[in-house]
């Protein structure tokens, strides 16, 4: 008999609300009349069976009897901690405490299959790409058409004040007519990311499927106006279906906190390039990136707890962002090659140091794996320390103590931006000549260079330039990943 | 609380930075000394005799860097690029453009050269250029190829492009 658990994506301990909206969720994606895989109507047929059974508590305990234990199961996915502490100290005060979480695949990655891609381009297309800009951007685009394998979709959009769809999203169109319409672009009007996202994300609905790569890219150099809470449901209600969206920003005058917090909310994050020399490189990163995906819509459901305050997360792999706190953290995706990588600070109340343990989080973990047909079961994430009388000497894992070092930095100018937004300039300032200080002694003089440029800026004209400021943003936040600069391979 | 030591700003228990300025906090002897490697940079590469550095090529590893901006043009794993200029007037594209450095003050054409890839080496050749291509100052032949070694230039026109093989 199936795990019809397994089945349903749910614990064993599974409410019946919990059973009721799962099976909806996969009745809907599993339905005859949606389905066109091979073999989906069996498994929807398991799924209605699966609900007959544990929707009923009578047949439920008796088939929860026939069961092997939830233990013996092994989860698609491995997991690793690593803290700053091994353990927490019997305090009369708040204490911090870092965990750093990794999650990969428990396959070797050479065992792991590649799913075909489903991705739209959506690309600015306003007035100011003119020149150099939309020269690169085609001979790019131009570029990853002839690396498209054969089961890749990609589609094309190009927006200004409206959007259109340059390429539509379909297998097997004529390459040569593709990469003719590309150079046909001529840039024109204004930027409207909402109408261009809309129609990108229509492309990729046509040929959604959970076994694909769903994900649009956004390529933009300029502030859109007015649509941004439009794009903002939008990327929200992608990510429901399972559509990740990526950005990149082309030089100064595009608007860095909309795009993190829209491709944020698609469990992406947003790059920054300083000239269109970089675009080619960009994308074909973002295209490797995502012929690598083993697991999507990756997401970490969160308990709350009185004691514990989450104070900060931040993705350090892959797709460096600090991602906002909620009891839902989206976390995009998960490599074939390199664990997703995940970085909290956890505020240790001293009302929860009276018991001996604590749990500092629990939760689980929810993914999709697209080269696998059906729903996974979620994995159980549950992190907790200790409690002892006296601090543990035992130093912190430096894996963990390297990432904080530079998670340290990109938080020294998220602070001063914040500062620096308040009003506080000399705050601002004086924050960055400590943080050009420190990049300085991890070897970074040119960013170094930018910092003290900045720091004088605050000083004199009160303000950033936006260069500065996006190059510092995007400089402390590429020093997180693995291999030290630009995005993620 | 914890002081930090070197602003006195007070941190909470558990903290390893200090959030105001930014120090370590926690002296936990992970300030090893990093040894740069030395040994990956092959010093006799340049030094052979030019028929001895005959590019080898691994996938990918080949590089054009422009002498007068220093930026570095990596080059994709394909067979064949064309090297030219992007002009508004014409539909063909040349895989590498060179617009951004200046190409049409330096007199490159729009179609200038291609560079091959055979087996393990790279070669360049002229597509009847204006101004003509040039090998560490020689004037090429159009149309006919011409093995690249590592370290070697290759003028279009007046833009002097090195080209580099990295290891």
């Amino acid at each position: 008999m199936p795990d019809y658990y397994a089945l349903l994506g749910i614990f064993r301990d599974a409410t019946r609300d919990e059973i009721k909206r799962a099976y909806f969720e996969a009745a809907q994606r599993l339905h005859p009349d949606k389905n066109k895989a091979f073999g989906e109507t069996e498994i929807f047929l398991d799924v209605q069976q699966a609900y007959d059974i544990l929707s009923n508590s009578e047949k439920r305990a008796k088939y929860d009897r026939t069961l092997a234990p939830e233990e013996n199961i092994p989860s698609p996915l491995v997991q690793r901690v690593f803290y700053s502490r091994q353990s927490l100290v019997r305090l009369n005060e708040t204490q911090l405490i870092y965990a750093l979480l990794e999650w990969k695949p428990r396959q070797n990655k050479d065992e792991v299959v590649s799913p075909p891609l489903n991705i739209c381009l959506v690309l600015d297309n306003s007035t100011s790409m003119k020149g150099q800009n939309i020269e690169m951007l085609k001979a790019s685009a131009i570029h990853l058409i002839r690396s498209l394998r054969r089961r890749d979709i990609l589609s094309v959009v190009v927006f200004s004040d409206r959007a259109k769809v340059l390429i539509p999203a379909a297998l097997g169109l004529d390459r040569r007519k593709m990469e003719n319409q590309i150079r046909m672009m001529l840039p024109s009007g204004g930027t409207e990311i909402f109408q261009g996202l809309q129609a990108g994300v229509a492309e990729v609905r046509r040929n959604f499927s959970p076994e694909r790569v769903n994900h649009v890219v956004l390529l933009t150099d300029g502030q859109t106006y007015g649509d941004e809470k439009e794009a903002l449901a939008l990327a929200e209600e992608s990510a429901c279906v399972g559509i990740g969206i990526s950005g990149l920003g082309i030089g100064e005058d595009w608007n860095d906190d909309f795009l993190d917090e829209l491709t944020s909310k698609a469990g992406s994050s947003s790059s920054y390039i300083e000239s269109p020399q970089e675009i080619q490189d960009f994308l074909e990163k973002k295209f490797k990136q995502l012929a690598k995906v083993f697991a999507e819509n990756v997401e970490l459901k969160i308990q709350p707890s009185p004691n514990i305050d989450l104070s900060y997360v931040f993705r350090v792999y892959p797709n460096a962002v600090h991602i906002p706190v909620e009891n839902t953290i989206l976390l995009g995706m998960i490599l074939r090659d390199k664990p997703l990588t995940l970085l909290l600070e956890f505020r240790v109340k001293s009302t929860a140091v009276i018991k001996d343990e604590v749990s500092l989080l629990r939760g689980s973990l929810e993914f999709e794996i697209p080269s696998k047909a059906l729903p996974n079961q979620p994995m159980r994430v549950h992190i907790f320390r200790e409690v002892t009388e006296k601090a543990s000497l035992e130093p912190p894992s430096p894996t963990l103590v390297q990432a904080l070092a530079n998670l340290n930095l990109y938080r020294m100018q998220e602070t001063a931006q914040k500062e620096a937004s308040d009003g506080n300039y000399n705050e601002a300032s004086r924050r960055l000549q400590h943080l050009a200080t420190h990049l300085l002694s991890h070897g970074e003089r040119s960013m170094a260079k930018t910092v003290l440029l900045e720091a004088e800026n605050l000083q004199q004209q009160q303000d950033f330039s936006e260069e500065g400021r996006k190059k510092i943003k995007y400089g402390t936040r590429a020093l997180l990943l693995p291999a030290g600069k630009g995005i993620s391979q | 609380m914890i002081i930090c030591s070197t602003c006195q700003h007070q941190e909470v228990v558990g903290a390893l930075f200090c959030s105001e300025c930014g120090a370590q906090l926690h002296n936990m002897g992970s300030l090893a000394t990093h040894n740069i490697e030395t040994n990956e940079i092959d010093h006799n590469d340049f030094n052979a005799p030019p028929s001895m550095r005959k590019a080898k090529l691994d996938t990918g590893s080949a590089t054009l860097q422009i002498l007068d901006g220093g930026q570095i043009i990596p080059l994709a794993n394909r067979s064949e690029f064309t090297m030219g200029r992007i002009s508004d007037e014409q539909t063909i594209m040349p895989d590498i453009d060179l617009t951004p450095y200046r190409a049409y003050e330096y007199g490159v054409s729009r179609l200038h050269a291609a560079l091959k890839r055979k087996e393990d080496k790279l070669t360049i050749m002229d597509l009847n250029s204006s101004n003509g291509t040039y090998l560490d100052g020689f004037r090429l032949k159009p149309e006919h190829e011409t093995p690249l070694s590592h370290g070697c230039i290759i003028s279009l026109g007046k833009l002097r492009i090195q080209f580099l093989l990295q290891n």
